[in-house]
């Protein structure tokens, strides 16, 4: 954990580096790897990485901590360092690994891969440059690797440790054919190692100019400043907004792929004195199936840093976003740091619910004034066997979700993570045996609040080959985003085979290997985002262009929102509005903290409600 | 009787106006307040006024150029028309969801998604459904076209697009929205993504399309209504309008594609860059427009602008083929300010025209680039020739105040920086434009003009070790000679996916036909004559399954197994040109696209510079304390008034040559020649 940094007098003033100086050197590191990234979107193969977007490339200093990127709190270089020295590295390297049990957690499931290059300037090493992204397929139990039915690590693809693939500028071909032999797409997996690696080192190149133009001891100087600027802010925030005292907070996952029984993790936030803990160890046993998280405590002290990175978004993401908390406790064993050889691959439950857990104990904290909870982000493994050749042909459909709402906006409706693209409709029917037939906004799906919770979407797509299977990685359909402030939860997925036919019937959202047939049609609902304060504060005209627009229907708008809207002319009515809110504030179940089924202020609070409603 | 060309470059703030004698080469300027609330009241009072100073009847019009910036303004400030828009059934949220993405690096705490220009509920399905090939899998459903335009028409919507599934690959079904929308509704403004942009991925093609849609009654009736003027006036000269890929095309054609004039005052003075370098001599070179609120830049490679296919509108991208223009919102007026945690930042906020930078003493409080120039020494406190005396206390006291005070810096660093964060953030688009795309901006000379490039050019420059740094001899108005020295050009482009190894070179020749007969219409329509028309074939390759594509040209006119061979290994050649490697994997075929160019008619090059004789000592007006930033203190420097250099004069650094709308900053270490057109062409010594 990073020490506590010493407090500066005196307003912006910097003992070594001047602002300006410095100023220029963090814009030349973000153009730096605004270019570098760019290099994986326009060359790399798989549709994962150049329509999703799911790459990045970040910057870290001799020691290994991040100067900016975006993969805060992990121990990229320590798994390295173990098996390569530093003192036996060379300029023309290139490190490569994907091993999340190796790398205790810096990579935290198989697919994704990291490329490391060392920065030597004048002969000294002077930092590290990484390439990362999320690869097609690496061989294990089905295409594209992970999935829901997986239970042992090896059922993820391929592990890769720490190797060194490139020797002095030589690529060692013997390991690199090794690794493109286990992929079912050796092609994919050829082009977008090469685009990955050709980004990390652009990105050294683009480094040692920066290092060039300044003079290595101003640009070592000020890279240490901006960690320190980062992390005196972060602490300074960290200890404004979080009183004394303890604050906790659990949040369920629907279940683990192969199993039906929900699993928790428990976090819980103290401050004593000056000093800021994260204890994770009440959370449940790993699960047998994919949704464990190996969780570092470099990576939950740093979503918990970013809370407070929101106050100035100008700061250098950096290692500097650790110094908001001085111990992090987990436990070996749990879902938030299981054993080797746990399988991994749909940690995205897992950690999606446990950054919105930090936005839950902060809450507790400070009265509600976060943003609420956000869906689960959803994947679809559609996989088709090609007419004419025989082979398994594989599409990995990242699909959008409702954003929590937050203290002075509504959730935003129908996003993945964040910058990740989808597919749009035209490439999917011109590159597969596949037709969408309809995307559309999930009508109801965002959490009623005064500010709304984003929604989620509907998705039809039908096979047109003669046959195949579909694994869904979609949560949310047991245990919906929680709302906050007094605002509810969104709503919940579901997954239906051929809606509306005789042969109608749903699936189960988190699964894997249901077949289906030419002809047949998939149509997802993905889950909303919770709603941030009381549903009948809601401005009365929001309302009506929500139901103007679909996003909020003509019942919900009465039943959450207490707005009468004339169901012709779409137009609200104003009095009545007021007189049937009165009405309805005074019947309906009173606003706490949290919603999700009930309103609750506390989380045993709620488990006990869940126990009793929704037992093991 | 002489003829004379017009060239009209109406900007936010001022309207330029060139007038030059095409039998004599004689020009003259005019620089006149725009008049946002109705354009075409400054456009017409400009040309009267020019016209009348040097006693020229409009009958006497040849040419007249229009750059202008009615599309972008109404798409940047969310101010078009009210569209409707037709989609295929299932995909009525397709602008709501878009590519579903928050903007990269945003902060998902504050981002709010941005307010499509069409509402959902304007957004009406029809049922009917076309596959990627071509295939008519679903009839239309013209009952339900019918009863949308009457919709449309009866809540007064007047603009009206149409984007159905993969229309790029049969247009059919659009085109006969086309007809019963007519019909039913017959006053209405139509756009088909078929027209505007038919190539695939739906979010892209159908944002593009409205648009379009949203832009174009205010820019037919803005066009029409000029038309009609100059005609009224007894202008017979066709009117021709700068579009986004730095080519003119006729009223009537920008009526109907207003979509592809958003970039049109940029892209003029692109054009004019590469005229400026060619006098010079240069044919590769980047263009480095700093004006009062952003700057453009663009590279121009063998004479030829980049292009690019990838642009972006504000927040919507546009995928039609523009000029590739990396422009920043920072300026001579651009503010300087500090973030919460103290860093200093310049830009995008501007202090614009009112109330202006603090020395202008019209009430502006926040310090501007313009402030740190005139604190350094680079611009002279009295300008434009002395009509605007500028106080530099007021300058001083407020960079003190609020940037070197809370930074602890003093004065001068203070200013100092506030230039180096600019010209920073300059290299940084002109990296975009070069180094990204795989060039060397070394090997390029930097063409300055805008009223502030030639004071930052070589600061900028020497960033980026380039050693050429060209300003033509008004800077203030280049823009306005780009228009003059345009060609007519038009894109034409068609999806066809072409996967190896079996290309279908019967399909492609056909469709490269197809795009050609369209070619061949509008220059019909523009009166071109057959001798200068030029058609070039290009085409849009990946490798397979990569999702973006590399534009190629497709060698002569005819589509065989040698000339697709050439395509393909000038694909390899090109990425691993831009992206440093290429592979040995199959490549397939995407787009086809057929640009088209219909050059001038009259040799539009800018004449010699006249200038009276007088030697550099009478051109030595004084000299005075500047800053620069390699020297960290202040240094004399010669002032040169620029108007009386004549051609073959060099003048050694620190040096500074000043005019009525610009000041050429020249460091020491460099020196700056006059060559015969009267640009000042910089070198190191």
């Amino acid at each position: 954990m990073s020490a506590t940094p010493s407090k500066n007098e005196g307003a912006f003033q910097n003992p070594s580096v001047d602002p300006i100086t410095l100023q220029l050197i963090r814009g030349s590191l973000r153009s730096a790897r605004l270019e570098c990234e760019l290099i994986i979107e326009r060359t790399a193969m798989s549709a994962f990485i150049r329509e999703k977007k799911d790459y990045t490339v970040s910057f870290l200093d001799q020691e290994g901590e991040e100067i900016y990127g975006e993969t805060m709190g992990s121990d990229i270089m320590g798994c390295v360092w173990e098996h390569y020295p530093a003192e036996t590295m060379h300029t023309g390297d290139v490190y490569w690994y994907n091993d999340p049990y190796i790398s205790r957690g810096s990579i935290t499931h198989t697919p994704d891969m990291v490329f490391i290059t060392p920065v030597f300037f004048e002969e000294e090493l002077v930092g590290y440059c990484h390439s990362f992204a999320h690869f097609w397929d690496l061989g294990g139990s089905r295409p594209g690797s992970i999935g829901p039915a997986n239970t042992e690590i090896f059922h993820d693809g391929t592990l890769v440790p720490p190797i060194r693939i490139v020797d002095q500028g030589r690529l060692n071909d013997e390991a690199y054919r090794i690794i493109l032999r286990n992929s079912r797409y050796p092609d994919l997996l050829e082009g977008d190692t090469r685009a990955l690696m050709a980004a990390a080192q652009r990105a050294e190149e683009r480094v040692l100019e920066i290092f060039r133009r300044f003079g290595k001891d101003t640009t070592l100087a000020a890279l240490q400043q901006d960690q320190q600027e980062t992390a005196e802010f972060i602490r300074e925030k960290t200890l404004e907004l979080i009183p004394p005292g303890t604050y906790s907070t659990r949040d369920y996952m629907d279940n683990d792929g192969v199993g039906d029984d929900w699993h928790s993790f428990h976090l819980e936030l103290s401050r004593s004195g000056d000093k800021i803990s994260l204890d994770a160890t009440a959370s449940d046993d790993q699960a047998p199936g994919s949704i464990n998280f190996v969780a570092s405590e470099g990576a939950v002290a740093a979503y918990f840093g970013q809370h407070f990175h929101q106050y100035d978004p100008s700061l250098t993401a950096n290692q500097g976003l650790l110094a908001s908390v001085d111990e992090v406790k987990l436990r070996s064993g749990s879902i938030l740091l299981p054993r080797w050889p746990a399988a991994l691959g749909c940690r995205a439950h897992t950690f999606t619910k446990l950054k919105n857990a930090v936005r839950a104990v902060v809450a507790r904290a400070n009265g509600g004034d976060t943003m609420a909870a956000m869906a689960v982000y959803v994947i679809a493994y559609w996989r088709m066997r090609d007419a004419e050749t025989g082979e398994w042909l594989l599409c990995t459909d990242g699909i959008a979700v409702g954003h929590g709402a937050r203290p002075l906006a509504d959730g935003i409706d129908a996003v993945y993570s964040r910058h990740n693209e989808n597919y749009p409709a035209e490439f999917m029917d011109m590159e597969y045996p596949l037709r969408m037939e309809r995307y559309a906004i999930n009508p109801d799906s965002g959490g009623p609040g005064k500010y709304r919770g984003g929604c989620g979407i509907i998705r039809d797509v039908r096979l047109l080959a003669s046959e195949g299977t579909f694994g869904l990685r979609v949560e949310n359909h047991r245990f919906p985003a929680w709302g906050v402030a007094g605002g509810k939860a969104g709503g919940t997925s579901r997954v239906v085979l051929n809606p509306g036919c005789d042969n109608e019937r749903d699936i189960r959202p988190f699964s894997d290997d249901n077949h289906w047939q030419a002809g047949d049609l998939v149509r997802l609902y993905t889950a909303g985002g919770g709603g941030w304060g009381d549903p009948l504060e809601r401005d009365i005209y929001l309302v009506e262009k929500d139901v103007l627009g679909g996003f909020v229907s003509l019942d919900a708008a009465r039943t959450e929102y207490g707005v009468v809207i004339d169901p012709t002319s779409l137009k609200v009515d104003a009095s009545g509005t007021e007189a049937f809110r009165k009405d309805l504030s005074q019947a309906r179940e009173q606003p706490k903290l949290f919603h999700r089924f009930i309103y609750f202020d506390d989380d045993e609070e709620e488990r006990l409600w869940i126990e009793r409603n929704l037992p093991l | 009787m002489n003829e004379y060309a017009l060239a009209i470059d109406v900007g936010g703030t001022f309207t330029d106006i060139i007038l030059l004698n095409m039998t004599t080469g004689d020009v003259h300027l005019l620089k006149t307040p725009s008049t946002p609330y109705d354009p075409s009241r400054g456009f017409v009072t400009g040309i009267s006024r020019i016209l009348e100073a040097h006693g020229v009847a409009f009958s006497q019009i040849r040419r007249i150029f229009h750059g202008t910036t009615i599309a972008t303004n109404a798409i940047l400030e969310g101010k078009g028309t009210p569209v409707g828009l037709l989609v295929s059934a299932g995909f009525k949220y397709v602008l709501e969801i878009g590519r579903h993405n928050m903007a990269r690096m945003s902060n998902p705490h504050v981002w709010v998604k941005p307010e499509r220009p069409v509402p959902p509920e304007h957004v009406l399905e029809v049922p009917e459904r076309t596959a990627f090939d071509g295939a008519i899998l679903e009839e239309l459903d013209e009952d339900a076209v019918r009863s949308a335009a009457a919709r449309f028409r009866d809540e007064g919507i007047e603009s009206i697009a149409v984007s159905l599934t993969h229309s790029y690959a049969n247009a059919s079904h659009e085109r006969r929205v086309r007809e019963l929308v007519q019909e039913e509704f017959p006053a209405a403004h139509l756009s088909l993504s078929s027209e505007v942009l038919p190539v695939f991925r739906e979010y892209e093609r159908t944002i593009t399309t409205v648009l379009n849609a949203y832009v174009m009654p205010r820019v037919s009736g803005y066009v029409e209504n000029l038309d009609r003027e100059l005609e009224d006036l007894g202008v017979e000269a066709p009117l021709l309008i700068m579009k986004s890929n730095g080519g003119v095309i006729g009223a009537e054609t920008a009526i109907q594609q207003p979509v592809h004039t958003a970039l049109s005052g940029p892209a003029a003075g692109v054009m004019a860059a590469i005229d400026v370098a060619a006098n010079a001599g240069v044919e590769d070179c980047i263009s480095f427009d700093m004006g009062g609120t952003s700057t453009d830049v663009s590279l121009v490679n063998r004479r030829t602008p980049n292009v690019t296919l990838n642009g972006q509108l504000g927040d919507w991208p546009v995928q039609l083929p523009m000029l590739d223009i990396a422009t920043i919102g920072a300026g001579g007026g651009s503010i300087a300010w500090l973030t919460a945690a103290g860093n200093l930042n310049v830009g995008p906020r501007s202090a614009g025209g009112a109330p202006g930078p603090v020395c202008y003493g019209q009430g502006g409080t926040e310090p501007t680039v313009t402030d740190a120039n005139l604190v350094l020494g680079r611009i002279d406190d009295d300008i434009a020739g002395g009509v605007l005396s500028l106080d530099v206390q007021a300058a001083k006291e407020a960079i003190q105040e609020k940037i070197a005070g809370p930074l602890g810096l003093d004065l001068h660093r203070a200013a100092h920086g506030i230039l180096q964060i600019v010209n920073y953030n300059m290299m940084g688009a002109i990296r975009n434009v070069s180094v990204e795309r795989g060039y060397d901006p070394r090997e390029f000379a930097l063409v300055a003009f805008g009223g502030a490039g030639p004071m930052h050019a070589i600061s900028v420059a020497r960033l980026l070790d380039m050693t050429t740094v060209i300003a033509p001899p008004n800077p203030g108005v280049a823009s306005a000679y780009g228009l003059l020295v345009a060609d007519f050009k038009n894109d034409y482009a068609r999806t066809s996916l072409q996967k190896p190894p079996h290309y279908d070179l019967e399909t492609m020749e056909k469709l490269y036909r197809e795009l050609e007969r369209e070619a061949d219409h509008w220059f019909d329509a523009e009166a071109i004559p057959p001798g200068r028309r030029d058609v070039v074939r290009s085409a849009d390759l990946r490798y397979i399954h990569q999702g973006a594509e590399v534009t190629v040209e497709w060698p002569g006119r005819m589509v065989n197994p040698t000339a697709l061979e050439t395509t393909l290994q000038q694909f390899h050649l090109e990425h691993s040109r831009t992206y440093g490697f290429s592979l040995d994997q199959p490549v397939e075929i995407v787009t086809l696209r057929v640009a088209a160019r219909g050059r001038q008619d009259a040799n539009m090059t800018m004449p010699l510079s006249r200038h009276s004789d007088s030697a550099p000592a009478q051109a030595l007006v004084g000299q005075r304390p500047v800053y620069f930033d390699h020297m960290d203190h202040f240094v004399p420097s010669d002032i040169y008034d620029r108007a009386r250099l004549t051609p073959g004069t060099v003048i050694s650094g620190p040096a500074i040559l000043e005019n009525l709308d610009s000041t050429v900053v020249i460091d020491p270490g460099w020196s700056g020649r006059i060559d015969e057109c009267g640009n000042c062409i910089m070198r190191p010594i």
